[in-house]
């Protein structure tokens, strides 16, 4: 319809058809079950793979998410300085300002350590 | 294969040379803060530079405006006329489409204005129905390059 | 309209076969570094080594472990070679196909779309080192985002525009001039971002095997591979792009941002030849207490420096 998805159809036709080349060309012998189970250093996996959670990396993920959006709002500052730089500055440094205050919080709350 | 001699890796002739055991020590460059001075000194150099280009390009993007402005109005009474011949082709279409029906008139529904009212007297068209007689594809293509600009 | 595909066709498959050659040249680099040749046996010089890899690894057994979840254990090394290959379509030569206006924020985007390729990789796999090895790799990426980001950000604030095209074609000066420590970090931070050799944590393989990829085969695993270095070339084109300006040079403007390229490309190469891997704390440490510190107060002075200038 439009030519600027065209990169995108293409990208998305070529890994399948790599794909099908790899799955046409593949040797099949007989499967046994111990080329199925899953990898685990000459153990029998006995219990399921996703139980373990690790709190630490998912508040690693929400410290991420917070400073994503914040940096999703500096986004526009290099349009901006054309237009009016000193307000672009201003802004820029109160909005950096209380990144930094935030980072600093974290930081003095131990989020940040990773060995405690 | 058949064609192909084997051939085994050997050393070369003469064998190979000493192994270097011995601890290399490399010989001392300039001093940290040698090197700190130069990567100042290049870099206020390099901010230099930038300011002349900045200083170009702001120009240059200066003279850009002036030339868009420049152009507007033409611009605009182009968009203007193409807009009007789109609405004759679209009248004419109507005409000729619907000249078997008896008492159609062009640009009402059976007598009813639907393009041209007392309280708003020329409402926006819909894309849909400006680009009406065209086809199906082609009128997506056409909506969609005029929401581009 | 045909024409266009073939354009991006050509392109696709070009960098395809750059990024074959790129693993026969790290093959090779890291021979020599370790004083010993590389791959020199198949036909000539070794040259068609990697299509000799190709064939290799489409002809082996495709597995399916019993308990992966079928669909996206097949779709996620798709999705990594196709947001590799998407990179390449802002590819900023001197006769572009494309004149995207935000061509910075599209890499941006795709960047941060490459964490879920990871991640269903790690999970649809439903092996105890597949999902460690892919939350590692996941966390690491995305530490290392929130830097890159701000850093991308203060290189744009003196390009003044996100247009690829236009900083190919009329930046002179170069920002790894203007802001050396700024370029430091940037590079450090791809080093991260494709989980290269100094921070390579998503396959440790003294504690992980393989990370994120154990369970992969064959042609599963030749796509995640290839995305991998795909990504490398990505990484080191746009580095070219943003931190190097243009020389003009009439037609042969794009000699020198291939040069810079490759160069870029090698440098990866050394950097795994030569450093030994980082500690996961340290990793994390430099990510969080230096680097986002550093690239927030960067972004403050450039864009001082910008209105002062």
């Amino acid at each position: 319809m439009t030519t600027s998805f065209y990169p995108v159809i293409l990208a998305t036709v070529i890994p399948p058809m790599v794909f099908a080349i790899a799955w046409i060309l593949s040797n099949r012998p007989i499967p046994s079950m111990n080329k199925l189970s899953p990898y685990e250093c000459g153990f029998d996996p006995k219990n399921n793979a996703r139980l373990p959670f690790s709190l630490r990396f998912f508040l690693l993920a929400v410290l991420f998410l917070v400073f994503d959006i914040e940096i999703v709002l500096l986004m526009p500052i290099p349009l901006s300085l054309f237009l009016n730089p000193m307000s672009t500055l201003l802004e820029t440094t109160i909005s950096i300002i209380i990144l930094m205050l935030g980072l600093i919080h974290e930081w003095n709350e131990g989020s940040l350590d990773w060995s405690s | 294969m058949p064609g192909m001699k084997f051939r085994q890796d050997m050393p070369p002739p003469g064998g190979y040379g000493p192994v270097e055991w011995a601890q290399k020590i490399p010989r001392r460059g300039l001093s940290g803060y040698a090197i700190f001075g130069v990567a100042i000194g290049i870099s206020s150099t390099a901010w230099i530079l930038y300011h002349f280009e900045r200083n170009y390009k702001r120009r240059y993007e200066l003279d850009m405006n002036d030339a868009r402005i420049a152009l507007e109005p033409l611009l605009e009474a182009e968009r203007h006329r193409a807009f009007l011949k789109q609405l004759r082709k679209n009248r004419d279409e109507e005409n000729m489409l619907m000249k078997d029906v008896p008492g159609w008139e062009t640009g009402t529904l059976y007598g009813e204005p639907c393009y041209h009212n007392q309280a708003k007297r020329f409402p926006d068209v819909k894309p849909e129905e400006y680009f009406i007689h065209s086809r199906w594809a082609d009128m997506y293509d056409r909506i969609w390059e005029r929401r581009k600009h | 309209m045909m024409h266009l595909l073939i354009c991006i066709l050509i392109n696709y498959l070009l960098v395809m076969v750059a990024m074959a050659f790129f693993t026969l040249l790290e093959r090779k680099v890291l021979g020599y570094i370790q004083i010993r040749k590389g791959p020199n046996k198949v036909s000539l010089m070794g040259l068609p080594q990697p299509f000799a890899d190709v064939i290799k690894l489409f002809t082996k057994e495709v597995s399916f472990p019993s308990s992966s979840n079928l669909y996206p254990f097949i779709f996620s090394p798709m999705m990594g070679l196709a947001l590799a290959l998407l990179f390449w379509s802002l590819y900023p030569y001197s006769s572009p196909l494309f004149f995207p206006m935000y061509g910075a924020l599209l890499f941006l985007c795709i960047s941060s779309l490459n964490v879920y390729a990871t991640l269903i990789a790690g999970w649809a796999s439903n092996s105890k080192y597949a999902l460690l090895g892919a939350i590692r790799s996941i966390a690491q990426t995305i530490s290392y985002e929130v830097s890159m980001a701000l850093i991308l950000l203060s290189a744009l604030i003196i390009l003044l525009s996100f247009n690829l095209i236009l900083m190919t074609s009329s930046q002179w000066s170069s920002i790894s001039l203007l802001l050396p420590p700024l370029f430091m970090i940037w590079f450090i931070t791809t080093l991260a971002e494709t989980n290269r050799t100094p921070f390579d944590l998503s396959e440790g393989e003294s504690e992980l095997v393989s990370g994120f990829n154990v369970e992969f085969s064959a042609g599963s695993f030749a796509l995640i591979f290839m995305a991998e270095y795909t990504n490398i070339l990505t990484m080191s084109l746009f580095t070219s792009v943003f931190f190097f300006g243009m020389i003009p040079l009439g037609i042969f403007t794009d000699i020198p941002l291939v040069l810079k390229t490759m160069f870029f490309a090698f440098l990866f190469i050394w950097v795994r030849g030569t450093l030994p891997r980082m500690r996961y704390d340290k990793l994390m440490n430099l990510a969080w207490k230096s680097f986002l510190p550093l690239s927030l107060s960067m972004m403050i002075l450039s864009t001082s420096l910008i209105i002062i200038i």
